[in-house]
């Protein structure tokens, strides 16, 4: 599975869960559908212990995080 | 001025009042690349102040407060209070639904806020925003060249009720907790005494206005003469990002809900930052956990550390001074003891007759004393029953709801909840209001909302749920519409963060839902459906 695929699957299959027909496109701010502190976290855990990759506290800014596109470039370029 | 020292608590405005005068041109609020003066915060409220006068600003009335963190916030807080009327905080990201809930129940006329008032409202006769302007709605800018000020003046609002914070109520509708200015400004000035601030101190602002604990960033900064330091929503979610924010402000006071200190000491690499000038940190609304207090003074070791306690009701009633003993040894936290002028009772849980002046070891804590409410806004009802004569005699107590311990040297220790309230975040989460949201889906049968124990949040949110047997919701798409459902109706941090979907909850003997059992949870997972 892509990076891609895997990302979108579970951000919106359990961290902030929608419905095949209402899933935004890659380009969509997460914070408009409820990506908050915590959630982020848990974003954050997934993607270290699930993709393992190391992500440095210092690169979590809000452009690297906001949406599918960003954290996906992001994830890429520790890879 | 005359008035001001005759009565020091009639008006959370007079320590601006004496701040302007004795502190006039030092900073009081610095928020992104902005600063205000304590002379040009009291000469902007005051001409905000009497705009909001010609609309009906007055004692007895309610002004809708809905900010994001900005220096225009504190102006429209002082400006509010100037006039003697009651300021209400709205979260500006609170659904709909709650806020028409919150209007229902008190009844506000005049808005203030970052943005306009959202249509599903209503009318609202006067609106006043920091951003949007249009024919009915006048922005703060727009005022400060438009009215003069309003004359220095102390104005007690009435029945000296300064805000009213809305908190989860258990049987689905948000209830008001009434704060008077005695029991902000006797908790502002107690936090000066008890933490040393002076006007060299610079107190970040991390709570939403809507929870009380932003009250003291706010007051006792503005009583010490001592600067603020709102941190934007956005900075909230980014640990790395603020603590290098809080090293370049040279933040020296800090207070907040533990998970908030929890995700700056996990994820924001303290030791990349220099926050030597940190020498306060504050928290209270949740229990500290005792790894997370280790990690906390390990990282800030210069740092004096304090466990504030209190439930809205009674702002902060009793605190903790941590010790080197206390980091050490595994066992929970106390809270301390009362703060100055507040007397506590630790009364047997089973009882509700009062007064009740029996003491016990262990028991319902009871709290009077100057910070305490005097009652939820337009609910007799919850206000008699929560609010009991003083076993002393003096006024009267409020009954926090808290299982506490007294030990041997008279440190009180909280041991739980003797209902369900649910403290997540820092949020007190009455399930019930969770309950009574969701069981508006036509298609849910039975719900139940517990919680989850989280090692970093303290507690995360579930929700059980039985559907109708000819539910009309997709079945595979259940979870996803439940939580739409419940996003349209409260505010994220009570959006359940666990469902679970059974055929039917599991109840006791008597018919009532098995709260003990949905905990445990493995024995009837046979009978669940997902």
């Amino acid at each position: 599975m892509s990076d891609r695929q895997q990302l979108r699957d579970y951000v919106f299959g359990e961290l902030l869960p929608l419905s095949n027909a209402n899933r935004p496109a890659d380009d969509a701010s997460l914070f408009d559908h409820g990506l908050d502190s915590l959630r982020l976290m848990q974003l954050l855990v997934f993607v270290e212990e699930k993709m393992r990759i190391t992500l440095p506290d210092h690169e979590v800014t809000p452009e690297r995080v906001e949406t599918i596109d960003s954290i996906v470039g992001w994830i890429e370029s520790h890879r | 001025m005359a008035s001001l020292e005759k009565n020091p608590h009639a008006s959370i405005f007079a320590p601006l009042i004496r701040a302007a005068d004795a502190h006039g041109p030092r900073q009081a609020v610095e928020f992104a690349d902005q600063t205000i003066t304590y002379r040009e915060l009291l000469d902007r409220s005051l001409r905000l102040a009497a705009a909001l006068t010609e609309v009906g600003a007055a004692p007895g009335a309610l002004v809708a407060f809905s900010f994001k963190k900005s220096i225009d916030a504190i102006v429209a807080l002082f400006a509010i209070a100037r006039t003697g009327a009651t300021y209400v905080p709205l979260d500006p990201t609170w659904p709909n639904a709650r806020l028409q809930a919150i209007r229902a129940a008190a009844p506000f006329e005049i808005w203030t806020g970052t943005v306009t008032p959202p249509p599903e409202l209503g009318n609202v006769a006067a609106i006043f925003t920091t951003t949007a302007s249009d024919e009915a709605t006048r922005t703060f800018e727009s005022i400060q060249k438009s009215h003069e000020p309003l004359a220095i003046d102390i104005v007690p609002p009435a029945n000296d009720i300064a805000n009213v914070l809305f908190t989860s109520g258990s049987t689905g509708t948000p209830k008001g907790v009434q704060i008077t200015s005695r029991s902000l400004l006797h908790f502002a000035n107690w936090g000066v005494r008890t933490f040393g601030l002076t006007p060299d101190d610079r107190l970040a602002n991390h709570a939403p206005y809507n929870f009380d604990l932003s009250t003291f960033d706010i007051f006792a900064a503005v009583a010490a003469g001592a600067c603020m330091c709102p941190i934007a929503e956005q900075l909230r979610m980014f640990p790395y990002r603020l603590a290098q924010d809080m090293a370049a402000r040279g933040i020296t006071t800090w207070y907040s809900v533990p998970s908030a200190l929890a995700l700056l000491v996990q994820r924001g690499k303290l030791t990349d930052h220099d926050l030597s000038k940190l020498r306060r940190v504050l928290f209270a609304g949740e229990v500290m956990p005792k790894p997370l207090l280790r990690d906390i003074a390990a990282a800030l070791p210069e740092a004096d550390l304090a466990n504030l306690y209190g439930p809205t009701e009674t702002n902060v009633c009793t605190w903790h001074r941590v010790s080197s003993q206390d980091i050490e040894d595994d066992g929970p936290l106390p809270i301390g003891f009362p703060i100055d002028s507040t007397r506590a009772w630790l009364i047997p849980d089973e009882s509700s007759a009062s007064p009740i002046a029996d003491e016990t070891d262990t028991g319902e804590l009871l709290i009077a004393g100057p910070t305490v409410t005097t009652g939820y806004l337009n609910d007799t009802s919850l206000t008699n029953d929560k609010l009991i004569a003083a076993p002393d005699g003096d006024g009267c107590a409020y009954r926090t709801g808290d299982r506490c311990r007294r030990d041997e040297d008279g440190v009180l220790h909280f041991l739980g909840r003797i209902d369900r309230m649910i403290k997540a975040r820092g949020h007190r989460i009455e399930p019930g209001e969770i309950e009574a949201a969701l069981e508006a889906c036509n298609d849910i049968k039975e719900v139940a909302v517990i919680a989850v124990a989280d090692e970093t949040f303290g507690n995360r949110i579930k929700a059980c749920v039985s559907f109708d047997t000819n539910a009309a919701i997709d079945q595979n798409d259940r979870q996803t519409s439940l939580i739409q459902f419940a996003r349209q109706r409260l505010p994220s941090y009570m959006v359940p963060d666990l469902w679970e979907i059974w055929e039917y909850l599991p109840r006791t003997e008597r018919g009532k839902i098995d709260y003990r059992a949905l905990s445990s949870g493995a024995p009837l997972s046979e009978r669940r459906r997902s």
